[in-house]
């Protein structure tokens, strides 16, 4: 999937391949705090969870 | 008049409301100073010429006995992402290189409303997205303290220019820790103040959901001034901005904090894990507090590291919507760290978005009950020192895995989700040198307990305060 991304990024954004090397390692980045996100066990009614509210307004 | 550059902004004031030193004094200081140095740092993009025109005006004011306050002719430099009404916001990019700010930003009119004379623009990451203080776009910022490091970002120009005592306080932003990183490693005070304490109306966003803006100074207090006039001087403005307290009573420490201060200090892995000169800066620091009646309260935060990938995910899907139209029209335009930010986030969807705001509030909740247990969190601001700036070249970026995430703002970034106050001071130094920081931070719009808690700690901690950068 990775390569997928990136071969489309490269010829949308004219990206060399030292560019490519470092969007890679950011993309590799982002889909680690994706998943640890994800993995987070929220106990709130969903109905009541508006993500547009916060806390500390 | 001999050289005042040095002096801090609460000095300084004192002397202007006295009448022993005009705005014109400082002009001639400060500028002579910029003068001789910036060649070396690169702080500045542009010093406004109206700057002396002002200082004479500001004088005439205060001479009359118009004395607005302790920033009336005071320079103030201004990060390039906050609008000035009539110049140029780049926001350090190629694609902003001919944008006139039709009005001021709302820091901007507050300060000025105040009596400060807004004197330039510093230099910044692209944006402001990248904590590492480097612009291919740019003449590069220098970190005054070893010209070969990196001097932190964003707000790379706005820390290096007071830290080498080119102006008395700047404006920065912050996002992840774009204040309280460049503090750190440049060895001044930044503060971020709670989210939407001050306002972020004609300042670039990077990501509406995080950013703030605030003050880099010399110290505590005289962020603690910046702020206090910015909040009654701002639209809608708040006189009582510290909730009855105000900057004059930070010295009066102990009649203000509880009986006993409560310092938590996290134990955990993600809190632990730095270099170890910046432990045993952090554990004397700990250790001084301590044995000058404080009480330490040692608190496992673990789940508290989410922040970091969450801030990672709402940066960068806003800043992607943000520059959605850059994006297709400029795209050859922005710099390689930048780019390689924007890009990397095209596989976002909106659940990952909504997902991360939840686990934002989740986490919002969670920390105010966890600061029942204690008054003010404290821990290094970075957890590392600052490398070479030649470590950040595209070549040398894209072969070492290692500094493209990156360490530096794992610690500042969790308090930008919490929304919490958090400020960065200067602790002591590192074998080589390098100035190392401490992070206070207090509950959710209780900015005046964290910078009394800061100005404390820079009375209480003599470790080599007094020292400076040599550049000349």
């Amino acid at each position: 999937m990775n390569s997928e991304i990136v071969n489309l990024l490269k010829n949308k954004y004219n990206l060399d391949n030292n560019d490519l090397e470092i969007v890679m390692s950011r993309i590799n980045e982002l889909e680690e705090a994706v998943k640890k996100i994800k993995g987070v066990e929220i106990i709130e009614d969903l109905a009541q969870s508006n993500p547009f509210s916060f806390y500390n307004e | 008049m001999s050289d005042i550059s040095n002096i801090p902004l609460s000095e300084i004031s004192d002397l202007v409301c006295k009448k022993e030193l005009s705005p014109v004094d400082l002009f001639s200081s400060y500028y002579a100073r910029i003068n001789k140095l910036d060649s070396k740092i690169n702080s500045f993009i542009e010093i406004f010429d109206d700057w002396e025109e002002k200082a004479k005006i500001s004088e005439q004011e205060i001479y009359r006995g118009e004395y607005k306050g302790p920033l009336h002719g005071i320079p103030i430099a201004v990060k390039d992402l906050v609008d000035v009404k009539g110049k140029i916001t780049t926001a350090g990019s190629k694609i902003l290189s001919s944008n006139v700010a039709e009005s001021s930003a709302e820091i901007v009119n507050a300060l000025e409303s105040a009596g400060a004379i807004i004197i330039g623009k510093t230099e910044l990451v692209e944006f402001a997205f990248g904590p590492h203080g480097i612009n291919s776009n740019s003449n590069q910022t220098k970190n005054p303290w070893d010209l070969n490091k990196i001097p932190g970002g964003s707000s790379s120009g706005s820390a290096a220019a007071v830290s080498s005592d080119m102006v008395p306080i700047a404006i920065g932003s912050d996002t992840g820790g774009s204040i309280r990183m460049p503090a750190s490693f440049c060895g001044v005070t930044g503060f971020k103040p709670s989210y939407n304490k001050l306002s972020t109306q004609g300042v670039f966003p990077l990501s509406w959901t995080l950013d703030t803006v605030g003050p880099l100074g010399k110290s505590t207090k005289d962020c603690s001034i910046f702020v206090e006039e910015v909040c009654k001087n701002q639209n809608p403005n708040d006189q009582n901005p510290f909730g009855g307290f105000d900057s004059s009573m930070l010295d009066n420490f102990d009649s203000l904090l509880p009986v006993r201060l409560r310092i938590g200090v996290p134990t955990d892995d993600y809190f632990s894990e730095m270099d170890d000169e910046i432990k045993k800066v952090f554990t004397e620091s700990i250790g001084l507090m301590e044995s000058n009646g404080a009480e330490i309260v040692n608190v496992d935060l673990s789940w508290l590291s989410i922040s970091r990938p969450v801030n990672v995910v709402i940066t960068l899907a806003e800043a992607m919507n943000v520059h959605k139209d850059y994006l297709i029209s400029n795209y050859d335009d922005y710099t390689y760290e930048v780019i390689s930010r924007l890009v990397s986030g095209e596989g976002l969807t909106i659940n990952d978005y909504l997902s991360s705001l939840r686990v934002m509030n989740h986490i919002q909740r969670k920390i105010h009950e966890a600061f029942n247990n204690f008054d003010v969190l404290a821990c290094p601001t970075t957890p590392e020192l600052p490398g070479l700036i030649e470590e950040y070249s595209k070549e040398n970026l894209s072969s070492s895995k290692k500094v493209v995430g990156g360490r530096i703002p794992s610690f500042t970034s969790v308090f930008n989700v919490t929304r919490q106050p958090s400020l960065s001071t200067l602790a002591g130094f590192s074998n080589t040198g390098m100035p190392v920081g401490l992070m206070f931070t207090g509950r959710f719009n209780r900015d005046f307990g964290v910078l009394q808690v800061g100005n404390w700690f820079e009375k209480i901690n003599h470790n080599n305060r007094d020292k400076k950068p040599f550049i000349e």
